[in-house]
């Protein structure tokens, strides 16, 4: 392909600064790992945690908290961050929607929508059976939104698929509530909508690895139609992107990453809209260099917003959705604020 | 003009037939029946104790609350989306409900309220807290949305993501709640019409005895604001003293009615649409059709969620809700 040279030096640039900015993530995100393992509701100091981990002895308090508790939920913390974070990067592309974002548009209602059925059917559910009914609502709230966004007259606009979103999210709430109420698992339900990664387990982080494996190799086939798609559809099917294909493939990405999350730790909105914002000013639009960078930095805030929600209220633990929202909703702001003009 | 008249009281007469009819079904139904007669016998002074017992004091004051925050939504509805000329406007969609909730629940959670029973000051004070919770979001939603001029759409936005914030608030501050508090707060904030008992009805009484008549008047400024600025104007209206006056009526109602209701969402949205097919645009008789409307609403909801299942209560709110998000998607997608 013929480019201009300045463009060509552009992209060059963009690939270093994705190197330096990944790596650079990634140093953050193991200090943000160590000092996720150090706190809780007993604290240990750097020395304590580098032997335990270093020397790998199973005995002892500290390696049993650190190893058993600490360190599986901070790989499910680290997993589901990147996971939203991709998710939430996808749907902008594919909707061309600055406020898409898995949280927001009721998908998470979704799942605790059907979770709340089973759980009310069968009482002790198994982990796999969790896992089946959350994607199953996921998908029945993704199916709903597609829907929904394709017959808007005249395209679904930011506003319009946020709105339906909610709404949706509202109908499936309700009615989860009243299922809830009917059934008293109000409580159990609640810790679902605030998002919690208090009872992660090793159980859990194997099952975000496979669907995660399921999804990479789609994923990667995605990152070049993708980046063509925000040229709008007739220019990407212009240059050969099969659009229908590329849109069935990112939904199923989509929900393989967040019915997975969801399955683990509830509702956690936000991560799936900031994280991309930032990368995009950090890296560009192009997929090939913003997937990474938003992986990286996805991982990097939810590892910090679970050790904030340790910290924010011991011996209490803050639901970590609680503390993401509480970022989240400012940064919404500033999207509205800057972007109001043309998000009609 | 004459037709839509003719129309209105048609409406408004068929409107309280229909509320008179829910109202004695809903007598009727329940874990003690009383029968048509009885009802009767009873208002003419004539019932057994019983019966009086579960008329006047269980069934009547239910179904005045309903009655009552039925058109306090409707009309905070109606006034919202007047002023913001967007109608999708709703208290409930704004985060107005949820300013009002989280205002009430922290003073649960401070004062340790619903454990023990309220004090006869809290029934009166629980008014001014969620009506304080609903304008502070009001404020907050307005200062962030305004930019030099109003842009309805730019308000709906930042209402979504205020909502997000203060219902992660709400979770957090319901977390620390004992299990049983929590319970109730959830299905309070869901919108069950709570207050059912005379002292709370009569605690907000003097509200709506304000309000309501104070709306019901405006109607000739709601319709003027509902046109381009610069028209209002021209008519001779201060355009932004008169929309703040009115936000802050629509907005006192909206908080009264969800410190007794509970947050009940969508009822702001549907009923003043549903008043508009009915009588035409004009407020004169919009105002009064969508109280009707409002409170027709939420009396058959209430009625729904209280006898559907056997062993529980729905929480009326959720049935609106329930009923009414359909409408509201249909809407959207209509909606340019």
């Amino acid at each position: 392909m013929l480019r201009p040279k300045k463009n060509y030096m552009a992209s060059r640039n963009i690939k270093r600064r994705t190197i330096v900015i990944t790596l650079g993530g990634l140093l953050l995100l193991v200090a943000a790992a160590i000092s996720s393992l150090q706190y809780g509701s007993t604290n240990y100091s750097i020395q304590t945690v580098m032997d335990v981990l270093l020397s790998n002895e199973e005995s002892g308090q500290a390696s049993q908290i650190i190893l058993d508790i600490r360190m599986p939920r901070m790989v499910v913390a680290l997993l589901i961050g990147g996971y939203l974070a991709v998710s939430g990067a996808i749907m902008q592309g594919l909707t061309r929607n600055a406020l898409a974002e898995p949280g927001l548009l009721g998908i998470s209602s979704g799942a605790a929508f059907v979770l709340v059925i089973a759980l009310a059917i069968v009482p002790g559910l198994s982990t796999f059976g969790t896992t089946a009914a959350a994607m199953l609502g996921a998908t029945i709230a993704m199916v709903l939104i597609v829907l929904l966004a394709s017959y808007v007259k005249g395209g679904a606009s930011p506003v319009k698929l946020t709105l339906a979103g909610m709404a949706i999210g509202m109908f499936l709430t309700s009615l989860t509530t009243a299922i809830s109420l009917y059934f008293d698992v109000t409580k159990d339900m609640s810790f679902w909508y605030a998002g919690s990664l208090s009872t992660a387990t090793w159980d859990d982080a194997r099952l975000l690895v496979i669907f995660g494996a399921i999804a990479i190799p789609v994923l990667i086939y995605l990152l070049h139609p993708l980046t063509l798609l925000r040229f709008g559809e007739d220019v990407a099917s212009s240059l050969g992107v099969r659009i229908k294909i590329v849109q069935l493939l990112s939904i199923i990405t989509i929900l393989l990453l967040t019915g997975s999350s969801v399955s683990v730790a509830g509702a956690i909105s936000f991560v799936g809209l900031i994280v991309p914002h930032i990368s995009k000013m950090l890296v560009g639009g192009d997929f090939r260099y913003m997937i990474p960078v938003s992986t990286v930095l996805g991982s990097l805030l939810l590892v910090l917003a679970d050790v904030g929600s340790k910290l924010m209220n011991p011996p209490f633990e803050t639901p970590v959705g609680v503390v993401t929202a509480l970022l989240g909703v400012p940064f919404f702001l500033y999207l509205i604020q800057r972007k109001g003009g043309s998000m009609k | 003009m004459n037709f839509f008249r003719n129309r209105f009281f048609v409406t408004i007469i068929s409107l309280l037939s229909l509320m008179m009819v829910i109202a004695v079904v809903s007598f009727n139904l329940g874990t003690v029946t009383l029968s048509p007669n009885e009802i009767f016998q009873t208002i003419m002074g004539q019932g057994t104790e019983r019966s009086e017992l579960v008329l006047f004091r269980i069934r009547l004051p239910a179904i005045v609350l309903a009655i009552l925050v039925g058109i306090a939504m409707a009309l905070s509805g109606v006034v919202l989306q007047a002023i913001t000329r967007n109608d999708l406007a709703d208290p409930g969609i704004l985060g107005i409900n949820s300013g009002a909730g989280l205002a009430v629940v922290i003073y649960i959670s401070f004062f340790d309220v619903l454990s023990t029973n309220l004090p006869t000051f809290g029934i009166f004070l629980m008014p001014i807290i969620a009506f304080s919770g609903a304008m502070i979001t009001a404020v907050l939603i307005l200062m962030l949305s305004w930019r030099g001029d109003f842009q309805s759409m730019r308000l709906i936005l930042v209402g979504i993501a205020i909502n997000a914030g203060l219902s992660a608030g709400l979770i957090y501050f319901q977390l620390r709640l004992e299990p049983q508090d929590f319970m109730r707060t959830t299905v309070w904030l869901s919108g069950d019409l709570w207050a059912a008992q005379w002292p709370y009805v009569l605690a907000v009484l003097p509200w709506f005895a304000v309000l309501v008549p104070f709306v019901m008047f405006k109607a000739k400024q709601l319709n003027i604001l509902n046109l381009h600025d610069d028209l209002a104007r021209g008519l001779g209206l201060n355009v932004n003293m008169e929309r703040l006056i009115m936000l802050f009526a629509g907005v006192a109602l909206a908080g009264i009615g969800v410190s007794v209701g509970g947050g009940i969402a969508f009822l702001g949205l549907i009923a003043p649409h549903l008043a508009r097919r009915m009588v035409g645009p004009d407020h004169h008789f919009v105002l009064p059709t969508a109280a009707l409307v409002g409170a027709l609403i939420l009396l058959l909801s209430d009625t729904l969620g209280k006898n559907l299942l056997a062993q529980i209560e729905i929480p009326a709110g959720l049935i609106v809700s329930i009923i009414s998000v359909p409408y509201f998607i249909y809407l959207l997608l209509r909606v340019k």
